[in-house]
């Protein structure tokens, strides 16, 4: 099991570094020029020049790559010129590691960058995820139970017309009739721990994490009916049955122990994809999150040391949630070997 | 697991041990000539054990003097579907004894099956229309309440079901399993109580090694060590009725006369009633003693299994018979089988249900066959759905009429196997002797 994980994080390692070539190519793809972005209105040739050479932008492809890599390792030094070091110290900016480069349109470091918005994000996708697996999964086992009745019906059918509802129509609405025009609760604002308790948080996140889970769950809900379906009509089942084991014990213990398997290999990865993969809600609830950062970096002013870095941790979390998801299968289903 | 049997067999007369080392060898002779040997010890021990106490060979005594275990009268399951009711089961009755053995054959789909689920009320909560009435033991299984049923299900009557890979749960040890067959049936026992009864169990179905394997998953075991795991799992409460349905189907040869043995063996030692559900003639022959044929949901014959394989009176048991590869007799070019299908469940003919495939309607007049259900007439001590008077079937239904490469031979044998019985009729194949 150790060594398995050890192999795999090795592997995802590689992975990664794969991922920060491909997002290296397109950052020069993309046809801007980074240094050219470093100022804004009262720009002069020689400004840009010092810039691209104070930013690394002068060397090769493969030499920034280079950079970018051991940056994340070591750390790197805005120029990275020893000599200038020595007599004027005080003109060289210092980015430790994991250092993911210099936003020139937030003045900072992306890793400062993708820091404080991160908690942000990881606050709303722990919080709609706990919804949407409380919402999903319930709902799916009571749809199963209920094949064919209204309760199956009306389950089934809510969940169609979330899943087809755009997030922002969600968000918005919630957003204008919930908490403001029924004051039911609080305008969302996102609260740290630290400043609010655990509680603080927590409301502060309900509104954007229900607009997410509502969308979340109901693919989890019909997913959840399915499987369970499918378990229901598997030969051990009807064994359990014919063992006369109690209908609480058959569904609890037999069905949902198989029916679960599935559910939590799609929830590691749904997991990590929410992280980064809400920045319509986290717009709409003006929450500065990840999703958000990307998006704006990407769109508004393109910031491409910041999409680079972020799709950089992104990945990072999905192939780790990868990793998670194969170490609990095998706890989970005694036929999985790790090898 | 053989010490017992030995042991009786020890104790049986001089006279049928001569019989059986006579039979046995005219088996190896079979066998080395190349054909794949119909012996099976299963049978053989059986037969030597019991003949002393009962008129004919194969046979043992069952006391049907007192309430039956199992009373089935007019079990009717029919399911209601968008193309038509679907009659799975259509009008079955049978008596079952403590100790007696019934085999149930017939072809897919011919209502096997679905009614020992009805029997265990597995087909409760199904869009199933169940009637008829079920007394098992004092209770009347259709309308006893969801819960009464479930306390007698796994305890009282309980079944094996075949393919053991998909009917054990792939997630759980088959200790769990079976600690939790026990426990729902015994609250106040614990858990160490529980796991070394099942440690016992497993290793009186001859499991090797069962302190290890009773933590192994259903996985780990090959197919004839998961059959007999599924098989500790049935009679871990010491059921009165076990209901097997094809508990050999998915083994080799082999390993399936180690099952039936062991059945056999634990049906002694419990004197639980077997229903035994399959569609293998030789299993049939091997180990029971009552014999219900089935076609499209109905009983067809119904008899003792040494007379309905020896005299056959229905048509339809008399191609089962015949579609079923034979060593008493000259080899055949080809085997009979019945011709055509059988009928939708839906639609079943106006008639006899057999009428169609059946080589023998045109001797009852009239065309009755094709136009009047017929009842289940009693021929001697057997029972069965056919309008062919006795003087009929004696005339024309003889079983294996077969094609044969030698002609003299073909209906020498013939006559040999209506006095031979299940023996000879026997048509599962083993290998190596497991006596």
């Amino acid at each position: 099991m150790v060594a398995y994980v050890i192999r795999r994080l090795f592997s995802g390692l590689i992975m990664l570094l794969m991922v920060t070539l491909v997002t290296f190519v397109l950052f020069f793809a993309a046809g801007k020029d980074p240094a050219r972005q470093t100022c804004g209105k009262n720009c002069s040739p020689q400004l840009i020049e010092q810039n691209r050479k104070a930013l690394g932008y002068d060397k090769p492809v493969v030499g920034q790559w280079g950079d970018f890599v051991k940056g994340i390792a070591v750390g790197r030094e805005f120029p990275a010129d020893p000599e200038l070091k020595k007599s004027a110290p005080e003109t060289i900016a210092t980015c430790d590691a994991p250092c993911l480069g210099y936003s020139p349109l937030a003045s900072m470091s992306v890793t400062d960058e993708i820091t404080e918005t991160f908690p942000v994000s990881f606050s709303l996708a722990i919080a709609s995820f706990g919804m949407t697996l409380v919402l999903g999964v319930g709902l799916g086992i009571a749809a199963a139970l209920n094949r064919g009745n209204l309760i199956d019906k009306t389950t089934v059918g809510a969940a169609l017309l979330f899943y087809s509802l755009p997030t922002f129509a969600i968000g918005l609405l919630l957003y204008q009739f919930v908490a403001l025009k029924w004051g039911l609760v609080e305008v969302p604002e996102y609260v740290t721990i630290a400043e609010g308790g655990i509680w603080g948080w927590a409301k502060g996140l309900f509104l954007p994490a229900l607009t997410l889970a509502l969308f979340t769950a109901a693919g989890y809900i019909r997913m959840t009916r399915a499987y369970v379906l499918e378990t229901m009509s598997e030969d051990y089942l009807r064994t359990a049955k014919a063992k006369g084991l109690p209908r609480r014990k058959i569904l609890w213990k037999h069905t949902m122990r198989a029916a679960v398997t599935p559910i939590m290999t799609m929830a590691g990865i749904d997991f990590a994809v929410l992280v980064g993969g809400a920045p319509i809600t986290e717009t709409v609830f003006n929450y500065d999150g990840l999703g958000k950062l990307a998006v704006n970096s990407a769109t508004q002013s393109p910031d491409l040391p910041t999409t680079v870095g972020v799709v950089l941790v992104l990945s990072a979390l999905v192939i780790l949630a990868n990793i998670v998801v194969d170490c609990l299968y095998a706890v989970v289903d005694p036929r999985v070997k790790l090898a | 697991m053989f010490d017992k049997l030995k042991k009786k067999l020890d104790g049986s007369p001089v006279g049928e041990k001569v019989e059986a080392v006579a039979e046995k060898a005219e088996q190896v002779v079979a066998a080395a000539a190349g054909k794949v040997g119909a012996a099976d010890a299963v049978a053989d021990a059986r037969r030597d054990t019991f003949t002393a106490e009962s008129g004919k060979p194969g046979q043992k005594r069952i006391d049907k003097s007192g309430r039956p275990l199992l009373t089935v009268r007019d079990l009717k399951v029919h399911w209601p579907t968008d193309d038509g009711v679907v009659k799975s089961v259509d009008g079955l009755s049978f008596d079952l004894y403590e100790g007696q053995t019934l085999g149930i054959v017939g072809e897919s789909g011919s209502g096997k099956s679905v009614s020992s689920t009805t029997i265990l009320g597995l087909n409760r909560g199904t869009n199933a229309q169940i009637s008829g009435t079920i007394e098992f033991d004092g209770d009347d299984l259709l309308s006893i309440t969801e819960e009464e049923l479930r306390r007698l299900r796994g305890q009282k009557m309980a079944m094996i079901f075949q393919d053991p890979l998909s009917a054990l749960h792939p997630y759980y040890t088959v200790g769990t399993q079976i600690v939790e067959a026990y426990k729902v049936h015994h609250p106040q026992a614990s858990k160490k109580e529980a796991r070394e009864h099942t440690i016992d169990m497993l290793a009186r179905v001859g499991i090797p090694s069962p302190q290890k394997r009773v933590d192994q998953y259903p996985h780990e075991f090959s197919g004839g060590m998961r059959q007999r795991a599924m098989t500790a799992m049935a009679l871990v409460n010491d059921p009165k009725l076990l209901i097997a349905d094809e508990p050999t189907t998915a083994l080799d040869v082999t390993v399936q006369a180690q099952i039936l043995d062991l059945m056999l063996d634990l049906q002694q030692e419990f004197k639980s009633a077997i229903i035994i559900i399959t569609h293998d003639l030789g299993v049939v022959a091997d180990v029971a003693d009552d014999l219900l044929v089935m076609y499209a949901g109905r009983p067809v014959e119904k008899g003792d299994v040494y007379d309905t394989f020896a005299k056959p009176q229905h048509p339809y048991t008399v191609g089962l018979l015949n579609s079923m590869p034979r060593l008493d007799e000259a080899r055949r070019e080809q085997l009979d089988p019945i011709p055509g299908n059988p009928p939708s469940l839906i639609n079943l003919p106006k008639g006899c249900s057999f009428a169609p495939r059946c080589a023998f309607k045109h001797l009852v007049p009239g065309n009755r066959c094709d136009v009047e259900m017929p009842d289940l007439y009693s021929f001697g001590g057997q029972e069965a759905r056919c309008f062919l008077t006795p003087e009929q079937k004696a005339e024309h239904m003889k079983p294996s009429q077969g094609r044969t490469t030698d002609e003299t031979g073909g209906a020498a044998s013939t006559q040999a196997t209506q006095q031979s019985g299940p023996a000879a009729a026997h048509g599962a194949t083993k290998l190596g002797d497991q006596a």
